[in-house]
């Protein structure tokens, strides 16, 4: 094999790290077609890239990292039970033959993470990305800007991470929990098989939920669970206190108290500024980092026409945002605003982080797309507004909305 | 509870080619999350079609097949991904991939003898890329450098094993007396 071009190591690269541009892959697809050697060093590289993805020494000598230690907590007699197995378990251990070390099926997905970690039994911390499966007992950590969406395996149930939060799961016989030690979570949950409740369990307490959705966070004043909707048993820890807590109301919540309060009207979440992006990539485009209530915008002065717009909210992450847009041309008729996006548009519901008007392709449970539907607005004057919620699919507490109005035109078609 | 048989005779020939099933998929699908789910249906599905695979016949080659189904299966659902390649590169890459037959075994072993070999700053630069969930940007705020620079880096080092598990593997497949100095 001989050395590659410097292109052609690039690009292959680029695919390996998974920062590849559609520009760079097509790219790379013209030099693979054109060249045998050139598709058998893509191949052997990414045959390398697979091969250090699940490496495993054989040796001690050269210690590469383990997997959380958390995963060895979960050891099963696997052999012994191998008539029982889902090819699933088969499959996790099937990865990772010649440790010996023990099998954990994922509970969850990870949809949508920003500034976050995961943080090992010995206390070491990995970054962690979009898609990844957590294993029971794996502990989430957001930093002060950061969030993420989980989505739990087998059931439509989405917890919410705040920032600076750090939460595990676990599955027990006659329970699934939430242990919370800091921040604050958001919680949809989907009805339950009977007997089996999810529980929020804190230092102060503990949250059975037993309807749909609500947030449970943790202050300097104990721990304060808020119900959207859908009924929740609420207990202090030492006393045993409990408080059934229906939909609208909250609990003021120490080791020895539960106290229910009727939830404040101010919303939770806020949407503070819609950004134009170039579709493609995702990326601002200069000059609209913040569209202005009244901005222009001239079609043919942008970088292109292929265009998003991404609402932008506070906390980063937030359950769900709707969109509405409607607009009128220079005649002041309604504009037909059509675009074929799976969620619809306008008036589309985004789940996943970022928020895009015209959506991406990222479906529920894979990793976000780095780019997104292309929307190329007909001239006309607009008004956009956005929504944010707390649960998913528009669910839960409304947040604050933002509303703007801006208008399109395009200079070169005047001309 | 009494093992199954069947069961263990599946993950016998499940296990022995398992790497090989992966780095297939992760060659054709760029995403390593998109790779993993594309991997644990393929593993499904073996295990769904067991039954029909014939016993004494090549299960690596039955498996390819189906993990090929699969990641077809896959590109159709991201039909509108901008991010992977044409059907007819994907058909040929899958043709010759298959055909390095079972160097990705060999791969392995010539991977700790190259890695070994790596100066210690390439060998941290390559465990911190690689550990669970690290990315470039990851090491690139660990050790305070750009992006680009650890990106051009990793290519660096990453074809230089390349290059070295190649010359290992040819020193393995040399006759003996070639391998001997007069």
């Amino acid at each position: 094999m001989k050395p590659p071009s410097a292109e052609l190591s690039e690009l292959c690269g680029a695919v390996c790290d998974e920062v590849a541009t559609p520009e760079q892959i097509a790219r790379l697809e013209d030099l693979l077609a054109a060249s045998a050697e050139a598709r058998q060093f893509y191949l052997r590289t990414m045959q390398l890239s697979a091969l250090l993805e699940r490496y495993e020494p054989a040796s001690e000598a050269l210690p590469f990292p383990s997997p959380p230690i958390a995963t060895r907590r979960f050891a099963l007699p696997w052999m012994a039970l191998a008539a029982g197995f889902t090819v699933l378990a088969v499959l996790y251990f099937a990865g990772r033959p010649s440790t010996g070390r023990a099998p954990a099926s994922a509970i969850a997905t990870l949809l949508d993470v920003h500034g976050a970690q995961l943080i090992a039994a010995d206390g070491t911390s990995t970054p962690v990305r979009g898609g990844h499966r957590l294993l029971p007992g794996e502990i989430l950590a957001t930093d002060r800007r950061g969030g993420a969406v989980i989505r739990l395996q087998n059931e439509e149930t989405h917890f919410i991470l705040g920032a600076d939060t750090r939460a595990s799961l676990a599955f027990e016989p006659s329970a699934k929990i939430v242990h919370l030690a800091a921040g604050q979570i958001s919680c949809d949950v989907a009805p339950q098989k009977t007997g089996t409740h999810w529980r929020i369990v804190t230092a102060a307490g503990e949250a059975t939920v037993l309807g749909t959705q609500l947030a449970v966070s943790i202050g300097t004043e104990g721990t304060r669970v808020g119900v959207a909707s859908g009924r929740v048993r609420v207990t202090a820890r030492d006393t045993r206190e409990s408080v059934e807590t229906p939909g609208g109301y909250s609990v003021q919540l120490t080791p020895k108290t539960a106290v229910l309060s009727k939830l404040p009207l101010a919303a939770p979440t806020r949407l503070v500024s819609f950004t134009l992006v170039n579709a493609d990539s995702i990326k601002p485009i200069g000059g609209f980092e913040q569209l202005a209530d009244g901005a222009v915008l001239d079609l043919a002065t942008l970088p292109t026409r292929r265009l998003n717009i991404r609402a932008n909210g506070e906390p980063l992450i937030v359950g769900s945002v709707r969109f509405e847009l409607s607009g009128v041309d220079a005649a002041g008729s309604r504009l037909e605003l059509v675009l074929s996006v799976p969620n619809g548009f306008p008036n589309s519901i985004e789940i996943f982080y970022p928020y895009l008007l015209a959506g991406d392709p990222s479906s529920s449970g894979q990793p976000l797309s780095a780019y997104s539907n292309p929307w190329t607005p007909p001239p006309g004057r607009y008004t956009l507004s956005a929504t944010p919620y707390a649960g998913v699919k528009g669910s839960g507490a409304r947040g604050i909305p933002l509303t703007v109005r801006f208008e399109v035109v395009d200079s070169a078609a005047r001309d | 509870m009494p093992s199954d048989p069947r069961h263990d005779q599946f993950l016998r020939l499940f296990l022995s080619c398992q790497p090989r099933i992966f780095a297939y998929i992760r060659s054709l699908v760029f995403s390593r999350a998109d790779a993993d789910d594309v991997l644990q249906e393929t593993a499904l599905v073996l295990w769904e079609k067991f039954d029909q695979y014939e016993p004494g016949t090549h299960f690596d080659r039955w498996a390819y097949r189906i993990a090929h189904f699969q990641i077809l299966a896959h590109r159709q659902n991201k039909a509108r991904d901008r991010l992977q390649f044409g059907d007819h590169l994907i058909e040929r890459l899958a043709d010759e991939m298959v055909a390095e037959g079972d160097r990705h075994e060999a791969s392995h072993d010539a991977l700790t003898q190259c890695l070994a070999k790596l100066p210690e700053g390439d060998r941290d630069l390559i465990r911190q890329r690689y550990r669970p969930g690290g990315t470039n940007r990851d090491v690139a705020q660990a050790t305070g450098r750009s992006e680009s620079v650890i990106s051009r880096a990793l290519n660096r080092i990453r074809t230089a094993l390349l290059l070295c598990i190649e010359g290992t593997l040819l020193d393995r497949s040399a006759p003996a007396d070639m391998q001997e100095t007069p």
